[in-house]
């Protein structure tokens, strides 16, 4: 732990380390339906004060995990970033959900310190495995670590959690907190499936102008890139990765599309709510769309973008 | 063998890739060591083998379904492209990659496969110049 306590240093008031169950307490409720319309008595959770738009909950814990291995199936890799072995000694993963991602890298870069950050850390497998730390603390203000302390620090699919206002300051303290030469990467999903049927473009549509609403603008994840150039990083390198959706890609395929019924789902009560529109119609509008997206063969596009903290 | 799922990679994406580094490089620990074959890049070469496995793994990205080949290449690149940008030859001198024989077929493959499709062989028609005389390619591309 000693060199946990190092990073900490001068930060210990806004941190909590999990070594017991989160009291981390979700603020509301609501009923909820699968995205095939069928009735489920689940009751969804979320968090209170923080600016995140998903639930916080088993189901959504799980919706998570077939993110995760449905971006494993078509990177081939947890990170894309040129890592060595060697050089990468403390990996800091920002958003750590239910530290899949880290146990993974734990598992990948057994010499490193993986620290795991999240602003609720319920997540989590109970008892929290002792191979990554896991702290909570929220990315939206600053991050508990003094400067340049990680050599890798990796954000991903926090787009439901950052405004699109506060996103340049947030890849600055991610850039902040890397060491010199050391690599930062982001990956996010985008509002691009591709190829995109009518029944799919009226989907995308609503969720994207009410999600604009609330202050995440999707267009600043096609800027990842331009991102970390502007908070300085150098040898920036950005992808775009369409990862298949639906069944008729297998195992990836089958994966995202549980992944993105049940996310869109897990957002549509609360959509709905702002905008007076019933439920049904927005199962119609899934149904549809997962309909096309089998007889055309669909990739959602994800971005990625990963770039340096250049050296004094 | 690992078992698979019907995309062809590890069932447990952990499984075999906590050994540690195999391959090795200039700068870093290693010295060439028998049974390893030694790639020894000059600046321009870094350069050119990092361009070309950074755009063979986007085009890779597009493609439209994974397969276990596409697969285990990218993870080779992965690891090469690690290695590559630890390396930091001098202006002028060179630097070396030390692999192991299957890391070097595997660098081979992926160097194949961009060479034997036309756009990608086109598009880095200079940087498989620079790499011709370090894998025994004629400089008249195929």
């Amino acid at each position: 732990m000693g060199l946990l306590h190092k990073l900490l240093a001068g930060r210990q008031a806004r941190v909590r380390v999990a070594l017991t169950p989160s009291p981390d307490t979700p603020a509301t409720a609501t009923t909820h339906t699968s995205p095939e319309g069928s009735p489920l008595l689940t009751q969804r959770q979320y968090l209170a004060d923080v600016p995140y738009v998903l639930p916080k909950d088993p189901l959504e814990d799980q919706r998570l995990n077939y993110q995760h291995h449905a971006l494993y199936r078509t990177l081939s890799n947890h990170y894309l970033a040129p890592l060595s072995p060697e050089s990468t000694r403390t990996i800091l993963d920002v958003g750590t959900g239910t530290g899949i991602w880290a146990f993974e890298m734990q598992a990948l870069f057994p010499h490193a310190l993986v620290v795991g950050v999240d602003v609720s850390l319920q997540s989590l497998p109970q008892p929290v495995p002792p191979t990554c730390v896991f702290v909570r603390a929220n990315v939206l203000e600053g991050l508990p670590f003094p400067d340049g302390q990680f050599t890798y620090t990796h954000q991903r699919l926090l787009v439901a959690a950052i405004p699109a206002q506060a996103w340049p300051g947030v890849v600055r303290e991610l850039v902040r907190v890397t060491r010199p030469g050391g690599w930062i990467e982001l990956l996010e999903l985008s509002d691009g499936i591709q190829p995109a049927g009518p029944a799919t473009r009226r989907l995308l549509d609503w969720f994207t102008s009410i999600s604009r609403q609330l202050g995440f603008e999707m267009a600043v994840l096609r800027q990842l890139g331009e991102l970390l150039q502007q908070a300085g990083c150098v040898d920036v390198t950005s992808h775009d990765i369409p990862v298949p959706l639906g069944h008729w890609a297998g195992a990836a395929g089958q994966l995202l599309l549980t992944d993105v019924l049940h996310g869109l789902d897990a957002l549509k009560d609360s959509y709905c709510a702002r905008t007076n529109t019933p439920p049904a119609v927005v199962d119609q509008m899934l149904r549809e769309a997962a309909k096309e997206w089998e007889q055309q063969q669909a990739r959602y596009v994800f971005h990625a973008a990963y770039g340096r903290r250049p050296q004094p | 063998m690992r078992p698979t799922d019907r995309d062809g990679d590890p069932a447990d994406p952990s499984l075999g890739h906590g050994e540690g580094p195999r391959m090795t490089a200039s700068g870093t620990r290693a010295h060439p060591s028998p049974g390893r074959d030694l790639l020894i890049l000059t600046q321009e070469q870094v350069a050119a083998l990092r361009t070309v496995l950074e755009g063979y793994r986007a085009s890779a990205f597009r493609q439209l379904l994974p397969t276990t080949e596409r697969n285990e290449r990218l993870r080779q690149t992965q690891a090469l492209l690690g290695w590559l940008h630890a390396l930091a030859p001098p202006p002028g001198g060179e630097c070396w990659l030390n692999l192991a024989p299957d890391e070097l077929d595997g660098l081979r493959q992926v160097l194949q496969v961009v060479r034997e499709q036309p756009t990608l062989r086109d598009r880095w028609r200079r940087e498989f110049q620079l790499l011709a005389p370090l894998f025994g390619w004629s400089t008249s591309l195929p």
